[in-house]
């Protein structure tokens, strides 16, 4: 530098730096406390087409030519645990969007919120009943009858269980993401399936309670697994960016949604933590459903299994042996760097995730 | 080391920051052990089970009275509200049911009448075609046929005289008859 300046002038102006940045971060926060600084979450344009009880079916509107468009559409499938905007969090940062714009036709199945009369729901229900319509009216409106599948989480669960059980309905590609399928690898899993056990987990003594699982008590398990980062870590890297409006917005959105948790039908809980977290029935070969055995080995869409390697929730030894079980003739396991969530909402989603998602069904969605 | 990095060290906010961190650091990996051992389990569950035990009688004496208060106040109990919105949801599923098997039939409906006119498009002008060229031969052999009734007219007085073939699309005249 030419003008070196005084240490005594340094000081001065990153005195009056900090002043600037203690305003607004007293600003900032003020209106966070307030409740004046929201977040704009899910606002990709689109439309409802279809609902049966809480769930909803929403095209999104194309962003691009109908002869530029690839042919066959995708159907978005979440977890029955939060709300699935998290797949168009915020403008800029929704994969939704991102999607739309390299020419897919996106639709996103939304679950709803179970009340107290859907306690009897099962994962059967879910499966095999709700979303095989919410399909017929997909294929109805696009005017495909192949369709291709995104699930995330328990989203990607629910998913492989349809894809077993109707594998000649116009499956051509399946996306499972951070996807719960193996539960065999019990020392691997973290704390789950330790605290999920029956001696300790009474889990009929709480639904006989609460019906459904109030969702506040499934983000608590969530939390619980790493404490100190969840409950102070989090907050206190707020404290520290309260002058970052970009980093105030990106925080805020996904607090919402965090946050916006949905009780989990009772029946599909219970199932959940016995068939699934204590037996393994799936990659058993013992889950039964409509009388019959959901056998992943008749699954023969083209599958993209991606694992997040530091995924805490759904560790990696939940879905890497799930290819190798499948008849699928293209099948393809993705390990990115990131968490449970991070790894399709955080900031390198954008880079990392989301064009491998795009490329690889692009190259399946043709003609 | 530039004058701002210097200034930033002896910055005491920038210190007890990195103290901050590097202290959650250490209790964050402790807490992730910790939470991950069967006693956590074992104090998580008789938690569960005490709170449960805790709320139940509440909960139990809450229903009580409510079932007692609510039909006096001409207003329906939970189970009455949860039974009509799963009687709704049955008929939400019927009415889903019949939407698909009319999408079904419109189809069907729609799918049916296409065929026939493509064939009728795409092969009508062939068939006529050929129709017009068996009847150019019909017409040729006749004329052969009376050319040789004219050279031997005893063996064409013993054979019918045969109309000449006309397209169906062509009426035949009363003059023609």
């Amino acid at each position: 530098m030419s003008n070196t300046p005084t240490t005594s002038a340094d000081v001065i102006r990153q005195f009056y730096t900090e002043l600037e940045r203690i305003g607004r971060v007293t600003e900032n926060s003020t209106r966070i406390v307030n409740g004046t600084l929201r977040a704009q979450v899910a606002q990709t344009p689109k439309q409802t087409i279809w609902s049966l009880n809480k769930a909803s079916l929403y095209h999104y509107y194309p962003q691009v030519p109908a002869e530029k468009r690839h042919r066959v559409p995708i159907l978005l499938v979440f977890a029955l645990i939060n709300r699935p905007y998290i797949f168009d969090l915020r403008p800029g940062n929704s994969f939704v969007e991102y999607m739309l714009n390299q020419g897919h036709d996106v639709y996103l199945l939304d679950w709803g919120s179970p009340g107290p009369e859907d306690a009897d729901m099962t994962f059967e229900d879910y499966a095999l009943d709700y979303l095989p319509r919410a399909i017929r009216v997909l294929q109805r409106h696009s005017g495909s009858r192949e369709f291709s599948f995104v699930g995330w989480c328990i989203g990607a669960l629910l998913t492989t269980i349809y894809a077993a059980m109707r594998p000649n309905n116009g499956l051509r590609n399946m996306v499972t993401l951070t996807a719960p399928l193996d539960f065999s690898h019990k020392q691997e899993m973290g704390p789950f399936p330790r605290w999920l056990q029956a001696e300790y987990f009474n889990i009929d003594a709480l639904l006989d309670q609460t019906g459904n699982m109030p969702g506040a008590l499934i983000d608590v398990g969530s939390k619980l697994l790493k404490p100190v980062e969840n409950y102070l870590g989090n907050n206190l890297r707020l404290l520290d960016n309260l002058d970052d409006p970009k980093i105030i917005e990106a925080w805020q959105a996904m607090n919402t949604w965090v946050t916006d948790d949905v009780p989990f039908a009772g029946a599909a809980y219970r199932q959940l933590i016995v068939e699934f977290y204590r037996e393994n029935r799936l990659m058993a070969g013992k889950l039964r459903m409509q009388g019959e055995i959901v056998d992943v080995g008749k699954i023969k869409a083209n599958l993209l299994n991606i694992i997040a390697e530091q995924d805490h929730i759904v560790p990696p030894c939940q879905s890497r042996g799930f290819l190798e079980q499948t008849s699928s003739a293209d099948k393809r396991e993705l390990r990115l760097k990131g968490g449970h969530i991070g790894i399709m909402a955080g900031s390198g989603a954008r880079r990392q995730c989301w064009p491998q998602i795009d490329v690889w069904l692009a190259e399946r969605s043709k003609r | 080391m530039t004058k701002s990095q210097s200034l930033e060290t002896l910055n005491p906010f920038m210190m007890m920051r990195s103290l901050r961190d590097a202290t959650l650091e250490t209790w964050s990996k402790t807490a992730i052990d910790a939470v991950n051992t069967d006693l956590f389990a074992q104090w998580l569950g008789a938690y569960m089970n005490t709170s449960l035990a805790a709320s139940a009688p509440i909960q139990r004496v809450l229903d009580q009275y409510m079932q007692a208060v609510l039909p006096r106040l001409n207003m329906p109990s939970r189970d009455e509200v949860t039974g009509v919105a799963r009687r709704l949801t049955n008929i939400e599923m019927r009415l889903d049911d019949l939407d698909g098997r009319i999408d079904d039939i419109l189809q069907a409906v729609r799918t049916e009448p296409a065929a026939p006119v493509v064939a009728e498009q795409s092969i009508a002008p062939v068939v006529d075609a050929r129709l017009q060229a068996i009847e150019a031969r019909l017409d040729t052999l006749l004329t052969a046929i009376q050319s040789i009734s004219m050279v031997t007219p005893t063996q064409a007085a013993e054979t019918p005289k045969r109309p000449a073939r006309r397209s169906n699309r062509k009426p035949a005249t009363p003059a023609e008859e």
